[in-house]
């Protein structure tokens, strides 16, 4: 135990292990937010695996830092409390900015996905590129549920009345 | 080489270790943005590459021991932040301050109705006559 704690008072050696314990959990949320970005199938899913393990990850990692330099009697680093606010709250946002922007493009959906709530809202616009070119390119095999899903869609009219649905398949 | 951490031995292992996986996972972002099918991916990818690079930074900062190291880790993250916004606007239009392309329209959007001002401008001036004339 001396040999790998410095601490030689009583509870010091808890203080060290849990800043090993936040580098720890930091660096594998990391590499598995990376990880993810190889396995999943969809640049939708791809920003779920991405930007929220990436962001917990570097949090982890400046809360060791910021801990080991109070330990250490250095003192309380202001730079890395401001680092840590700004990163929680930019790194979000910008990643949903890109999806939108991609959606809007007509980046198509993975075909094995179930919902899509946003189209309805989207496909009302005329002058919107992306609508039209992912009611082309999506299309489902016959035997998934995907299709049954999709198949019914609720439209609202200027008025705000429901319309009926289009192509109600029935089991 | 600097190391701060010659005498806390196993925070120094930790290290060394983590500092292995960032490593790792920023050669991951790397295989990403060179086989990424769409421009998001790329660019998400780049996103991602700064965050493991400002982890790396943050990595060296605990075997120097000083906080000198995290103005870079502001820096960068304010940089990739703002790329990003940037690339939301060029994806959508062609260009990022005004539109290459036609911009779409919502239909149900809120918007003004036009003459609206000139109309309670005119109920304002109605009221302030009626109750000029209750005094006269």
């Amino acid at each position: 135990m001396s040999e790998l704690f410095h601490g030689t008072q009583g509870a010091d050696w808890m203080f060290e292990l849990i800043i090993c314990l936040f580098l720890v959990v930091g660096g594998i949320f990391c590499l598995g937010g990376s990880i993810g970005l190889l396995r999943f199938p969809d640049i939708y899913c791809k920003m779920q695996a991405l930007s929220k393990p990436v962001t917990l990850g570097i949090f982890n990692l400046i809360i060791a830092y910021i801990l080991f330099l109070l330990y250490a009697g250095i003192g309380l680093s202001m730079k890395g409390l401001l680092a840590v606010v700004f990163l929680l709250l930019t790194i979000p946002i910008g990643s949903h900015m890109i999806i939108k922007a991609s959606y809007r493009s007509g980046v198509p959906i993975w075909t094995e996905s179930l919902m899509d709530q946003l189209a309805p809202l989207h496909s009302r616009e005329k002058d919107n590129p992306g609508a039209q070119i992912r009611a082309e390119v999506r299309k489902a095999p016959e035997d998934s549920l995907a299709q049954d899903i999709h198949s019914v869609r609720v439209f609202t009219d200027e008025d705000g009345q429901h319309a009926e649905p289009e192509d109600k398949k029935k089991p | 080489m600097i190391d701060f951490l010659v005498s806390y031995p196993l925070i120094g292992k930790c290290v060394d270790l983590i500092l292995f996986m960032a490593g790792l996972a920023a050669v991951i972002n790397l295989v990403t943005i060179a086989r990424g099918k769409t421009l998001a991916d790329r660019v998400i990818g780049l996103d991602a590459l700064g965050t493991q690079v400002m982890a790396l930074i943050v990595l060296y900062a605990f075997k120097h021991g000083t906080d000198l190291y995290m103005s870079a880790v502001l820096v960068i993250s304010i940089l990739s932040f703002v790329a990003l916004v940037v690339w939301s606007k060029y994806i959508q239009q062609g260009n990022v301050v005004y539109p290459l392309k036609a911009p779409h329209k919502e239909k149900n959007s809120l918007h003004i109705e036009e003459g609206i001002w000139e109309r309670t401008q005119a109920k304002d001036a109605e009221e302030k006559q009626k109750e000029v004339q209750k005094y006269e």
